[in-house]
């Protein structure tokens, strides 16, 4: 094992003789390559810009977003109503900084719920092989063979709408993905000499997957939550439009697209701007993601 | 070969077995009577109970939820497809009708996908760092990034509402009238394909930046060698395995989004179909389009499989 990866344990011995503690290096040229990526940053500025809007709602919207303002349905954007209103007089733009907390909290407790059970599995699975490998990654192959909108739009509409049911039909919807990546990084990381080593010294395999196996596979598996993160959002957006996701009046991007796709002729800004907003917050997860892939990759070690 | 494709047949057929129970199952959990859904309002309230015990038997729900499954693929191994509820008419006809419909755009998208996807991937590792480059790269970022069914609804405003040169939606079918359905299907070609074609272009740009370093690409430069030759048949050629499995993966994609694309242009296909049934709680196509989907997925998995040994003959199929 070369001294520069980040699992060498430091002995006495070894810092005598070797480079300098490799950690600090690892994490710093992370952050090197991370920041150097022009897209990346933007990227992450804008989700942390939706972070705040979601958080700071309350004190960022210029109206309440269910208030109607009786008289001035469907008016065109003007200074008052920097969006214009919907068919109800509500203001859009209030609607859009509110929509950010629904977007936000679908997709972080769906993509942790689909990352937490799907890579379990597959760390299982790996590890485990023999049978327990065939079971599980046969029924994750089933999940893969009904295409994920579907799968959650027959979730959702046994459940009903509403946050939490959206949650549970993604989450579920994004377990294969986790799954058959996890177990794919098990399966080569198993071949490596320092999982034999510490077999051999009669290591549990629970033990083996938590100090070991997770530490290694962890780079790809937080690309894929990132890059997961934005998917979601765009399948809650899908839902919502098809009038089985968030339902009203609750602010969900997805739909106030729908209900703005009725005013197409005559508002079509109703229908536009949450678009952006969604274009502009997966944009910002998926360039993250990029970003993230480009700095932990080993390959990429000792080059930059 | 031939043993390593029947096996992986069986294995499919497997997936497809475990993919119906699953859904027969979820759509099992409903709340409420599923002999309601077949009965008018007005049967309701008229119906004894002897009557209604009846009806159950007629359609097969008093017995056990495994008997009724294996009562339904029984019926798909003749060809039996089960009964519509809302539409009252067999689900087998109601398929022949839609799948064509989504066969044809899915197609259409499919190839616009491939052609494109992997025609900007390569420009745009040929003219690595150069505007044309950048401009593409973005343009892909954003691809796999906007709903498509907002850019759906953008389309329409532009082109139909302001433009008027396109219908907003429907479909005609290319055998009756061939420009009348190219100008009904070009916006939800285009955007059953965008997806794709943005990660078809990320995937084949990085593969083939990858592969520009091997040292046989150094060769054959160096061999003085035509740019065309080496750029397709060795650089692309060999970059060419993950391009592959991302297209099979745009099958299901396509697929998934015909679901949303077929509702925002009002496109009569099985999207649209399955949508509504969904609604309607009409678990019988469900249950049918969803077996008819995901054995599409499943043979184009299979499909991409048998691919790589052609593109990488070290890739033996035991």
């Amino acid at each position: 094992m070369a001294p520069e990866t980040k699992d060498v344990m430091l002995t006495a011995d070894a810092a005598e003789t070797s480079v300098t503690p490799p950690h600090r290096t690892e994490f710093r040229r992370i952050i090197r390559v991370f920041f150097g990526r022009k897209l990346a940053v933007f990227g992450l500025v804008i989700v942390i810009i939706l972070i705040l809007a979601a958080i700071f709602a309350t004190w960022i919207a210029p109206y309440d977003p269910f208030k109607m303002h009786m008289g001035e349905e469907l008016l065109a954007p003007n200074s008052k109503y920097l969006l214009g209103t919907d068919s109800l007089g509500r203001d859009t733009l209030s609607r859009i900084i509110y929509g950010s907390q629904t977007s936000l909290i679908v997709a972080i407790v769906a993509t942790a719920f689909s990352a937490l059970v799907g890579q379990s599995l597959g760390m299982i699975a790996g590890v485990s092989g023999g049978k327990v490998f065939t079971v599980i990654m046969r029924l994750n192959d089933t999940l893969m063979a009904i295409p994920m909108i579907l799968l959650a739009m027959v979730i959702a509409s046994i459940l009903g709408g509403g946050i939490q049911n959206v949650i549970i039909a993604l989450g579920i919807g994004m377990i294969p993905a986790h799954c058959r990546l996890m177990c794919g990084q098990v399966l080569t990381l198993k071949e490596n000499d320092y999982v034999l080593a510490a077999r051999s010294m009669g290591t549990n395999n629970f033990r083996l997957m938590l100090r070991h196996i997770l530490p290694n596979a962890f780079p790809p598996l937080l690309v894929l939550t990132t890059i997961g993160l934005g998917t979601t959002i765009l399948a809650e957006a899908a839902l919502s439009f098809l009038g089985i996701g968030i339902e009203p009046p609750t602010c969900a991007w997805g739909s106030m697209i729908n209900d703005g796709y009725r005013y197409l002729m005559t508002n079509p800004v109703l229908a536009f701007a949450p678009g952006v907003a969604i274009m502009l917050v997966v944009f910002g997860l998926n360039m993250t993601g990029d970003g993230l892939r480009d700095a932990l990759d080993p390959r990429l070690r000792g080059i930059i | 070969m031939g043993s390593y494709i029947v096996r992986r047949l069986l294995q499919g057929l497997v997936i497809l077995v475990l993919a119906t129970v699953l859904v027969f199952f979820i759509m099992r959990l409903l709340p409420g009577d599923p002999l309601l859904l077949y009965m008018s309002t007005q049967d309701i309230g008229t119906l004894t109970t002897e009557q209604m015990g009846e009806l159950r038997q007629q359609y097969g729900l008093d017995k056990t939820l495994p008997l009724q499954y294996i009562d339904w693929i029984g019926g798909v191994i003749q060809g039996d497809l089960g009964k519509s509820i809302y539409y009252r008419m067999e689900v087998i006809s109601l398929v022949k009708q839609r799948m064509p419909v989504t066969i044809n755009l899915g197609i259409e998208a499919f190839i616009i996908s491939a052609v494109f996807g992997i025609f900007f991937g390569v420009l745009c590792a040929v003219r690595r760092g150069k505007w044309l480059d950048t401009v593409v790269t973005i343009l892909a970022n954003l691809g796999i990034t906007v709903p498509t069914f907002w850019v759906g609804i953008l389309l329409i405003y532009v082109f139909s509402l302001q433009l008027g040169w396109l219908p907003t939606t429907g479909y005609i079918s290319p055998f009756k009238d061939f420009g009348a359905s190219l100008r009904h299907s070009i916006m939800p070609v285009f955007c059953l394909s965008l997806f794709s074609i943005a990660a078809l272009t990320r995937q084949t740009r990085s593969s083939m930046l990858e592969v520009v370093m091997q040292d046989y690409i150094r060769t054959a430069w160096s061999k003085g060698l035509q740019e065309r030759i080496i750029i397709l048949k060795h650089q692309l050629k060999n970059a060419l395995i993950p391009v592959i499995t991302m297209l099979g993966m745009q099958v299901g994609m396509i697929f998934g989004g015909s679901v949303i694309i077929e509702t925002v242009f009002n496109v009569p296909g099985m999207g649209r179909l399955v949508t509504q049934s969904v609604f309607q709680h009409d678990f019988q196509v469900i249950q049918a389009g969803i077996l008819i989907i995901s054995s599409v997925i499943v043979l184009s998995n299979l499909i991409v499989d048998i691919s790589y040994g052609w593109l990488d003959p070290r890739i033996r199929y035991a």
